[in-house]
């Protein structure tokens, strides 16, 4: 009897395996998207995740072996608004009929003034580019989960009903998550939003909330910026009287530093731009950390 | 940082370099709206259809609504206070019309309605006004570059 229920078992567990393998891969290029894509279709798919947590989006570059990795895909989700450089070359490795989904193509784009010689994310990303980082908006975070939301429902005609409620409900809580950055930052005086950033990454944050964006630090330590626009940033600091400033994760903090030697700013806790950082935060995490880095900086943890 | 003499030094060199050199002020990020954007590359008059997502809240469930624009309807529902679809609109100069009819049951006299319309890669935009029983109201949403 009991061989008999291990074999059972075994059988079931074989069957079971085996299904997990029928259900279509879906490769995401972001853990923000790995998220989004599990919270949207749940079981239903193996999501595939090419980048991890501690990744660094603007200088990813998927090896041969990632690249095998999802060779069964039939979907990919990328971020979009050109934040991966390499998505051309990814299609073209992968084999035809795979679906290209770029989940923040349909949000509203905000671009950098033209006019502007200062802004500094990557190469790629300079001034006059979109700025990709549209993902610091909740609600452009909903808009992009309302339209994945469509793509899985083609994808998965058969479980399009339970997709839709999930989309519902996800969408909601970003509803929520907006809501209650806009209600957290609302003790901060208008004229005193400005985010003096290492990276240029919270265009789309800065746009939705009402803060001028101040990034002083190219995202890598060779893109320092030019002398004039360090000295004119210190300028700006005194004259603006900005009290904080934030540096990122991952970035030298070099010039920061040298900042708050000539100004006296303080130096606030590191704001999470471009991924999560760990396997176990999730978008509404790094959503909270950052705007509770923001507010206790900005307002002296009054 | 400190006891860095040639980080000083670069430092002395950026603040020396900057009476020389012209600056453009701070970065900006603006929405776009771009002018390549079909909806407001338009002259006034032109009509573009495209997709948008239509949410409507009420704060009390209608008996049934409906929702048109130019006399054809965009979607419909009843007893439930928020209803969104998946719609083609027509935009006119950067501008979408709907009207939205329906009826409340029971003892509800008026109530409140929050529209918001989202077009792709357009910033949504919301309206809200106080509807009464049997109620058929015109809405406009406009788009414009800023
Ligand atoms: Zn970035």
């Amino acid at each position: 009897m009991k061989r008999f229920l291990s074999l059972l078992c075994l059988v079931t567990g074989l069957s079971s395996a085996v299904r997990a393998e029928d259900r279509p891969m879906v490769a995401t290029l972001h853990p923000l998207l790995s998220e989004m894509v599990t919270r949207l279709a749940g079981d239903h798919v193996r999501v595939e995740e090419l980048m991890g947590p501690g990744g660094n989006p603007h200088t990813f570059d998927p090896s041969p072996r990632d690249l095998a990795r999802i060779q069964d895909a039939v979907m990919v989700v990328a971020m979009g608004k050109n934040l991966e450089t390499y998505l051309d070359r990814l299609e073209a490795s992968l084999p035809e009929g795979v679906v290209m989904y770029e989940a923040g193509r349909l949000v509203p784009s905000l671009r950098i003034d033209v006019e502007s010689e200062v802004f500094m994310c990557c190469p790629v990303h300079s001034h006059g580019a979109i700025d990709p980082h549209w993902w610091h908006s909740p609600a452009a975070m909903r808009t992009a989960v309302r339209h994945l939301g469509r793509a899985l429902e083609r994808l998965l005609p058969e479980h399009r009903s339970e997709i839709r409620e999930s989309a519902r409900s996800l969408m909601s809580e970003l509803e929520d998550l907006h809501r209650w950055v806009e209600d957290q930052v609302s003790v901060i005086p208008r004229n005193q939003r400005k985010l003096v950033t290492a990276h240029a990454a919270f265009g789309y944050f800065c746009d939705a909330f009402g803060f001028q964006s101040i990034p002083v630090q190219g995202l890598t330590t060779e893109d320092d910026p030019t002398p004039a626009y360090l000295a004119e940033t210190v300028r700006i600091i005194r004259r603006e009287k900005i009290h904080a400033v934030f540096p990122e994760k991952n970035a030298s903090e070099r010039i920061l530093e040298m900042i708050v030697k000539e100004t006296g700013v303080e130096l606030a806790e590191p704001l999470l731009a471009d991924n999560t950082g760990s396997a176990d935060k999730t978008y509404a995490d790094m959503i909270r950390h950052n705007v509770d880095s923001i507010v206790q900086a900005l307002t002296g943890g009054k | 940082m400190r006891g860095q003499p040639l980080l000083e030094l670069l430092f002395v060199g950026a603040v020396a370099l900057a009476l020389w050199f012209p600056m453009r002020g701070l970065t900006r990020a603006r929405v776009f709206p771009m002018s390549s954007d079909p909806v407001l590359a338009d002259g006034a008059g032109d009509t573009v259809r495209r997709p948008v997502w239509i949410d409507l809240r009420f704060s009390h469930a209608p008996e049934r609504f409906e929702v048109f624009q130019n006399g054809i309807s965009l979607g419909e529902g009843g007893g439930v206070r928020r209803w969104d679809e998946d719609a083609e609109v027509s935009f006119e100069g950067g501008v979408v019309s709907i009207r939205i009819e329906g009826d409340f049951a029971g003892d509800v006299d008026s109530a409140y309605l929050e529209v918001s319309i989202e077009p792709d890669r357009l910033p949504s935009q919301r309206r809200g006004m106080w509807i009464r029983r049997d109620f058929s109201h015109v809405m406009e949403f406009r788009w414009t570059e800023n």
